[in-house]
């Protein structure tokens, strides 16, 4: 082998661990949350502070390896020999490696602070704009936000089905009734047909939540809850109830006939008596309340800041609350799933808690769903909207938290 | 370096806090001679007095009477360490040693202080290559902080951790990698040529996905921490909103904000924070509320800094409106935030809440204790508050080795990009610490820059989607007065095409007068309920309004579809002269129209319907109609007055394929003694008799065949025969090309 050709080896295998290096090192930081979520919690996750030296020091020593590709005859400098280059690669390696992995351990931690990880099966549809609200029947589902409304099929892996509300702004929420889709908007309340790309303002106002009890569109202006005319009634007239504060989110029990009101203060129960809503119970509450859901024994307030707010019902309208969780950041959205509660925190991921349980209890953290905001229910499915991808996950429910 | 009229006041304050915090334990054990007492509190009062001078004198003299008292060394500490700059200079590497050995001093009389570990972090901050130990002091001054249940001091030292992870992250989170042969940013070439750094962005560097996470989960918790053990920490609160809304997350901020407004009413940073949630939240009157609230907390002089209309002009203006009078100056600041203002159809001034919520986050993200400056003050926050956010922020490793002279040495390098303007700057600034002046030649540049674009409120019009409302306005003589006709075509084709709501309301605004630029402009409203969709399409409407000559008026018409805030607009000035004064023979403005039909005996406007093309936009194949007036015409025979018209079609700009003129000829219909002038020009001249007296209507018809798209000046020059005497008028038509 002439002194050339080694020259050249020897820089061909260097550049390419020297690449490998650049290309892993960058990629497993920013690959971590992903690998992370992947690996299952507890004493099986390898400290990336012990990996990462060897990741790092087996890279360094693929590039020392240059100088063993021939015989270094013409050393220059201090630190050009063989004997010199391999372990200072190999040390610089394993240090750098280290302080990697240390910084990914302490990602990790941080990230997993309040639970361990778990990997739900996902499976994602992709969509436009900045949605942030979720509603999700048995025919479909919606999906509001900045851009309006994305209409996403239910019966299956998720597809997208149409869009409305196109350009509406300030979307507060969205609802699902079995023939029409309502969009509550600084601007008033939307609704569009199912089966019709046009839609009208049916009522206006700055409706800041909205919902459907038997077939009655109910929504919160300010501290008021309106209720929509009978269908088929001459009278166009909506009724009036006062909520004492502004209402910030509404949830139908529609088997029991109940309205949950949420305020920035309380949580009421409100009733159909004769033609209008009238309250049935309330029950304290603090923190800016995003969203509330219901499953007709229990009832979870997303309160933001705030945390989580767990309420048996008793008696269908009395709400007693169970705990108050505050291990997220922020609460954008709960749901029961049966013995299962997921909060959507944002950034920090999805948690899952025991809804069982007697206070506020994390069986995991799946991160791999990403900025989740809202969470909808159908099925054996629990759908979550990421709002940086944008996009909407579809997970089992019950998926195992092994 | 910028002048840092705050570093006093900074230091003052400082120091009052310092004289206010928690006796050490080693002064609490330690009972002062009383000589050693009494010039010890002479030192403290010439701490308050800002003396530092003589407090430094006293503190000397404690020293040596009180050995151990920890306070004396403390004290001398911060004075010296408050005193010094960062930096490698001589002096403050000087002074920097002396801070440090008197502060480990006070640690030595009392260990596990945590106020003295908190301030040898703070000056060891200050020394390059020392920052992992400032944080080191810092964790232990929060270990300590924690042990003595101090809740204030825990939530200073949670604060101070916080910044350092904060800083780090704003120095890592745009980062880049060079890539390729690149080994720095070459800042000449980036301010001479505006080509080299988009190529630089795409072909010389790489970014770093979720470069500073860690830094920025670190952040957070540390903020968090400190408003958890101190409600009222004001940095804690700032730090930890501006963290929040770099991360896209207005929705926490927002309560966030809200709960600190009402726990801090007195901290105008805390309401332009919350000013800048609600406007990040699309809640536009109430952030204007929130901002206005903040602005009513802050001094008189700030205030009006802070909203200087001379920052958004151009230099010369900026000097010019200095020198006005008061009077004049308050006008011409009224007129620019009227003419700002995006849409008057809506209660809120858009633009001064955009304009605010930058003056808020520059005030969040780029205030620098180091130099002494409010984020708004600074290169950085100057450069967003005029242009907005960049549409690409990068960042680049400080360089280890002297390239570029010294502006990238242990510097990080950050770039704002804005496409739509190509403007682009360049900053440099000390890692982990928040200060960045320009780098290179780019004070200069941006100086330019100024000059030929102000500011940009593109952000607030793309927010909007603002439309232009095209106007044409005409002037006619009336019995007393003038009478302006304005046309306006209303694009509800453009802002209802993807709307899915029928009948789609559209709200339409109109205000004219003589001080409309300056006053609100008092909006004649109405709506309309319209087809939307693909049938949408635009609507034509009219005003008129007779007014006395000799005066400029200004108008504003607008269109706004309140379920999606799309809106439109249409302004301007127009000045009013008498027509036809002194008896004079003179022309009225030509009206451009698809349309004009009038009765063969018609003699007066009323008499004519003119439907007027207000953008003068046509196609091939369509027909211009044009109407105009003319005044004071002589009789000659009778009471019967002769007059010579001559329109002429001048070529501005035109695709030119073959001639012109032979496809505009045999369009023009009406025409008598037509004759065509040049390959670029044609005219046609006529003569027409009409009734002598006050007004003579006219109309005329042209078909413009195949002729090419372009642009065409349309004039009409009429001559009274009787005295020889001409009368001009002039437009400008488009003729598009059709759409395939």
């Amino acid at each position: 082998m002439t002194p050339r050709l080694r020259i050249r080896l020897r820089t061909l295998v260097l550049a390419g661990a020297l690449s490998a290096q650049q290309a892993t090192a960058p990629a497993l930081l920013a690959q971590q949350a992903r690998v992370d979520v992947t690996t299952h919690p507890g004493e099986r996750r390898v400290p990336r502070r012990v990996l990462m030296p060897f990741v790092m020091g087996a890279a360094a020593a693929l590039a020392a390896s240059a100088y063993f590709v021939g015989s270094a005859e013409d050393p220059v400098g201090s630190c050009t020999g063989p004997s010199c280059v391999l372990p200072m690669s190999i040390g610089i390696g394993l240090f750098v490696g280290y302080l990697m992995g240390r910084e990914m351990d302490q990602a990790f931690a941080l990230r997993y602070r309040r639970g361990a990880p778990v990997a739900p099966t996902a499976q994602a549809l992709m969509l436009e704009g900045e949605p942030q609200w979720l509603a999700v029947s048995a025919q479909r589902g919606a999906a509001g936000g900045t851009g309006g409304v994305q209409l996403f099929a239910t019966d299956g892996a998720p597809r997208l089905l149409a869009r409305r509300a196109v350009g509406i702004r300030g979307i507060h929420g969205v609802a699902l009734t079995p023939s029409s889709v309502l969009v509550a908007a600084t601007t008033g309340l939307y609704e569009f047909a199912a089966d019709s790309a046009i839609g009208m303002r049916v009522r206006d106002g700055d409706v800041t939540a909205c919902t459907e009890l038997r077939g009655r569109h109910v929504v919160a202006i300010g501290e008021r809850l309106e209720l929509s005319p009978p269908p088929g009634r001459s009278d166009s007239t909506w009724r009036s109830t006062s909520a004492g504060a502004p209402v910030r989110a509404l949830a139908t029990d529609d088997a029991r006939g109940v309205v949950w009101v949420a305020t920035d203060s309380s949580l009421g129960a409100f009733t159909l008596v004769g033609d209008s809503l009238t309250r049935q119970s309330s029950v304290r509450l603090t923190g800016g309340v995003r969203t509330v859901r219901t499953d007709g024994s229990r009832v979870a307030v997303a309160a933001g800041e705030r945390g989580l707010w767990l309420f048996d019902v008793e008696g269908g309208t009395s709400a007693r609350v169970r705990f108050v969780w505050t291990g997220t950041r922020f609460a954008y959205d709960a749901l029961i799933t049966r013995e299962r509660l997921f909060v959507a925190a944002g950034g920090e991921g999805l948690f899952v808690l025991d809804a069982r349980a007697a206070r506020g209890a994390v069986l995991g953290i799946a991160r791999q769903t990403g900025f989740a905001v809202a969470l909808g229910e159908q099925g054996d499915y629990t759908y979550v909207l990421d709002r940086t991808s944008p996009a909407l996950h579809r997970i089992r429910s019950d998926f195992s938290l092994r | 370096m910028r002048s840092a009229p705050f570093t006093i006041p900074v230091l003052a304050a400082t120091l009052a806090v310092v004289l206010g915090a928690v006796p050490s334990q080693a002064q609490q054990r330690t009972t002062l001679p009383s000589a050693v007492d009494s010039v010890y509190r002479r030192a403290l009062n010439a701490l308050a007095a800002g003396d530092t001078a003589t407090a430094l004198d006293a503190l000397e003299l404690v020293q040596r009477g009180a050995p151990r008292f920890a306070d004396a060394f403390y004290q001398h500490g911060v004075i010296l360490s408050r005193r010094s700059e960062m930096g490698l200079a001589p002096d403050d590497i000087f002074r920097r040693r002396r801070a440090g050995e008197k502060l480990e001093a006070a640690l030595d009389r009392d260990p596990n202080n945590p106020l003295y570990l908190l301030e040898l972090g703070r000056l060891r901050l200050k020394t390059p290559f020392l920052r992992i130990e400032a944080e080191r002091l810092f964790a232990k001054a929060q270990r300590a902080a924690r042990a003595r249940g101090d809740a204030h001091l825990l939530a200073i030292v949670e604060y101070e951790l916080g910044l350092v992870s904060a800083r780090r992250f704003n120095a890592l989170r745009h980062r880049r990698i060079l890539t390729g042969t690149a080994t720095a940013l070459d800042l000449e070439a980036a301010a001479d040529d505006w080509h080299y750094i988009p190529n630089f962005l795409e072909q010389r560097s790489a970014p770093v996905a979720d470069a500073g996470e860690l830094d920025r989960l670190k952040a957070e918790e540390h903020f968090h921490a400190a408003l958890a053990a101190d409600s009222s920490h004001e940095g804690a609160a700032a730090d930890l909103l501006a963290l929040l809304y770099e991360s896209a997350r207005s929705a926490e901020m927002l309560p966030l904000a809200t709960t600190l407004a009402r726990r801090q009413p007195r901290a105008p940073r805390t309401w332009l924070a919350l000013g800048l949630a609600l406007s990040e939240r699309d809640r536009v009157d109430e952030a204007a509320f929130a901002f206005d609230s903040a602005l009513a907390l802050l001094p008189d002089s700030t205030r009006r800094e802070m909203l200087d209309v001379a920052q958004w002009l151009r230099p010369d203006d900026a000097t010019q409106l200095a020198r006005a009078s008061r009077s004049e100056r308050e006008a011409t600041e009224l007129a620019w935030w009227r003419s700002a203002d995006p849409l008057a159809l809506t209660p809120v001034n858009e633009a001064r809440v955009a304009l605010l919520a930058r003056v808020a986050y520059a005030d969040l993200r780029f205030t620098s204790e180091e130099a002494g400056l409010p984020g708004w003050r600074t290169d950085r926050g100057q450069i967003w508050i005029r242009y907005g956010a960049p549409d690409v922020i990068a960042t680049l490793a400080p360089e280890t080795q002297e390239v570029n002279g010294a502006e990238s040495t242990a510097r990080v390098i950050t770039i704002w990009w804005y496409r739509a303007n190509a403007l682009r700057f360049v900053f440099r600034g000390p890692p982990a610490i928040n200060a960045a002046g320009f780098a290179g030649n780019f004070r200069a540049y941006a100086d330019n820059a100024r000059r030929i674009i102000p500011m940009s409120l593109a952000d607030v019009h793309g927010a909007l989607r603002l439309d232009t409302v095209p106007v044409q306005v005409a002037r006619f003589r009336a019995d007393s007065g003038t009478r302006v006709e304005l046309f306006a075509e209303l694009p509800t084709d453009r802002m209802l095409r993807d709307v899915d709501l029928t009948p789609a309301l559209v709200e339409g605004g109109f205000a004219f007068g003589a001080d409309a630029a300056q006053r609100a402009p008092q909006m004649q409203r109405d709506s309309l309920r319209l087809p939307a969709g693909p049938r949408a399409a635009a609507v034509r409407r009219s005003w008129a309004r007779t007014v006395p000559s000799g005066r400029e008026y200004a108008y504003r018409i607008e269109a706004r579809q309140p379920d999606t805030g799309r809106g439109a607009r249409g302004d301007g000035t127009i000045g009013v002269l008498p027509l036809g004064a002194g008896g004079a023979f003179d022309i009225s403005d030509l009206v451009i129209a698809d349309h004009v039909i009038g009765a063969a005996d018609a003699v007066e406007r009323a008499d004519y319907r003119i439907d007027a093309n207000p953008a003068m936009r046509y196609l091939p194949g369509d027909t211009v109609a044009l109407y105009w007036e003319t005044y004071n015409a002589t009789p000659r025979e009778g009471r019967i007055a002769r007059l010579r018209v001559r329109v002429t079609v001048r070529i501005l700009s035109i695709d030119r394929g073959r001639s012109f003129s032979a496809r505009l000829l045999g369009g023009i219909a009406d025409a008598v003694g037509l004759s065509a002038v040049g390959d670029e020009q044609v005219s046609l001249t006529y003569e027409r008799s009409a009734r002598a007296g006050m007004m003579v209507p006219h109309q005329l018809t042209l078909q413009l065949g195949d002729a090419p798209p372009g642009q065409y000046a349309l004039s009409v020059e009429v001559t009274d025969m009787s005295t020889g005497r001409s009368a001009h008028t002039e437009r400008t038509l488009t003729l598009e090309r059709p759409s395939s």
